[in-house]
């Protein structure tokens, strides 16, 4: 574990100072992030315009929704994003070998060793918008509180990181898989409001099946107090077992790859 | 015409051959049916400024119509080309590359008229409740407005392309460009339930005719005299649209061609 992050820091530091090369890129990146809360929050405006919650959930609380679905996307953009391009690329050309073949978690190297820093910039943003809705409500959160939602955003990283991962072994049979990862993002586009302003069906799938809601309504849920710790337990449950699955999915799929020399 | 022709035929065969990855693209066009969710949610409760039920599914399905038949992305291939130099053969060939750009938009839009119009046609049948006005007429002047729309919003991306002469983020500023669109133009939101302040704002800027317009049109929501108006105000923005982008395309031209190409 502790070899694997060591090798990844030096990953990451390379690629964070050939990316402090383009300064250009990352001011408007910073830029388009900054349009998004004032797109959002007009967005929320003109529901709240015509109704006084959204499924049970009040402006300010809702601040802290949209902000965790701008917290994921960011990670998302950060890390899987850049590594599904760059592992589907290996696979379509065939040079995944050189990746297999160098000393450590073969794994690790293909699928978490990209970065692209940038978009570091709406995690930031995200948490702006968590801290403007606690500070508007005037709620100051519980230790209890924080610990919860301490323990329910990696866990909902590892979530999203093992369905990407499951839709990228697809790759070693289709070889063009880019379109399937847009169906999962289609899903993930409903973590924009809390879940319970959805229908029933819905919010049924998106809390048992595309496991959505354990990313972005149940840990804004849980700072404000609202949960039971029955989901806490939920969300911890279910990164562990899709990471297990997803990686022994992986291990197998890798058996059909076909390489271009060997 | 014969050139647009060539070209449009050459883009088409592009498309058909990506046919899967359209379908799909076309299929992920989720957040207006995300938005439909939130105010179906809402208009539980009782119509919101008379947007019941069935008018939200009406005007987001009438939406998605409006989106699949007039949004464009040639922006990427402009983007490469200008970076890498490969607008330089295009100008060497003896006709305007708007010409180009503007069938390689329209290709691929053969293929959505054969999806959506039978389903669109499906959709009347099973949903008694959808609130179209499909009487020929309407239709006709519907066509109308669609092309209206698609020429503002060509326009406005192959401007903000041109924009590569002096910038290289060209691409970030259409990200903020589609940001402002989503909202401005009925996408996301229909332009009635906006507070009256901005409602009348957003009904002078060219947004609202490219897609809210139309949408309102399909829906049978517009008088006679509305609807004129609407066309006139439409066309006048096809044509400043037109002009500002001949202007940029000279500026940008000569400054190109000062930099050595």
């Amino acid at each position: 574990m502790i070899r694997h992050l060591k090798v990844l820091a030096i990953y990451y530091r390379a690629a964070f100072l050939s990316q402090m090369e383009y300064r250009a890129n990352f001011a408007s990146s910073l830029f388009l992030s900054l349009l998004w809360p004032l797109w959002v929050v007009s967005l929320l405006g003109v529901f709240f315009y015509h109704s006084p919650d959204l499924g049970g959930w009040s402006f300010d609380e809702a601040l802290l929704v949209v902000g965790l679905y701008d917290v994921f996307i960011g990670l998302q953009e950060t890390i899987l994003a850049p590594n599904i391009g760059q592992v589907t690329d290996h696979i379509r050309k065939g040079t995944l070998d050189f990746v297999l073949v160098k000393p450590a978690n073969g794994q690790v190297l293909a699928t978490l060793t990209a970065c692209n820093l940038m978009r570091l910039s709406d995690v930031m943003i995200g948490f702006g918008l968590i801290a403007a809705g606690l500070y508007r409500m005037g709620h100051v959160p519980t230790f209890m509180q924080i610990l919860t939602f301490i323990i329910m955003i990696p866990a909902g990283m590892i979530t999203m990181y093992s369905i990407w991962l499951m839709a990228t072994s697809l790759a070693f049979w289709f070889v063009r898989m880019e379109n399937f990862g847009e169906i999962f993002y289609a899903f993930y586009e409903t973590g924009r409001f809390p879940v319970t302003v959805y229908s029933r069906w819905l919010r049924f799938v998106l809390t048992y099946i595309v496991p959505v809601a354990f990313l972005t309504t149940f840990p804004a849920a849980t700072l404000l107090g609202k949960l039971s710790l029955y989901y806490v337990f939920g969300s911890v449950a279910i990164a562990a077992i899709l990471f297990y699955a997803s990686s022994r999915f992986w291990n197998y799929a890798i058996r059909f790859y076909s390489s271009a020399s060997s | 015409m014969k050139k647009f022709l060539a070209e449009f035929r050459a883009s088409w065969n592009l498309i058909i051959e990506y046919r899967v990855m359209v379908l799909i693209w076309m299929l992920t066009i989720v957040l207006p049916l995300i938005m439909l969710a939130v105010w179906l949610s809402i208009a539980e409760k009782g119509a919101v400024q008379g947007y019941d039920r069935s008018t939200f599914i009406s005007y987001y399905l009438a939406a998605l119509v409006v989106r699949n038949f007039t949004g464009m992305w040639f922006i990427w291939e402009m983007d490469s080309e200008m970076r890498l130099g490969a607008l330089s053969f295009r100008l060497l060939k003896p006709m305007d590359p708007i010409v180009h750009y503007l069938a390689y938009a329209c290709s691929s839009k053969p293929f959505r008229v054969l999806i959506l119009g039978p389903a669109s046609i499906v959709a009347l049948v099973f949903l008694p409740g959808l609130t179209w006005a499909v009487d020929p007429l309407n239709i006709a002047v519907f066509v109308v407005s669609l092309a209206g729309a698609l020429l503002i919003l060509f326009l406005m991306q192959y401007t903000i392309g041109l924009m590569g002469f002096w910038i290289t983020r060209s691409l970030s500023v259409n990200d903020a460009w589609f940001f402002t669109y989503s909202l401005a133009s009925g996408y996301l939101i229909p332009l009635d339930l906006f507070p009256p302040g901005i409602r009348e704002f957003l009904w002078y800027l060219p947004f609202r005719y490219t897609m809210s317009f139309p949408v309102e049109l399909l829906m049978g929501r517009l008088s006679g005299a509305e609807i004129l108006q609407g066309i006139a105000i439409q066309w006048v923005w096809v044509a400043a649209m037109y002009g500002i982008n001949r202007w940029v395309w000279r500026r940008g031209l000569r400054h190109y061609s000062a930099v050595g190409a």
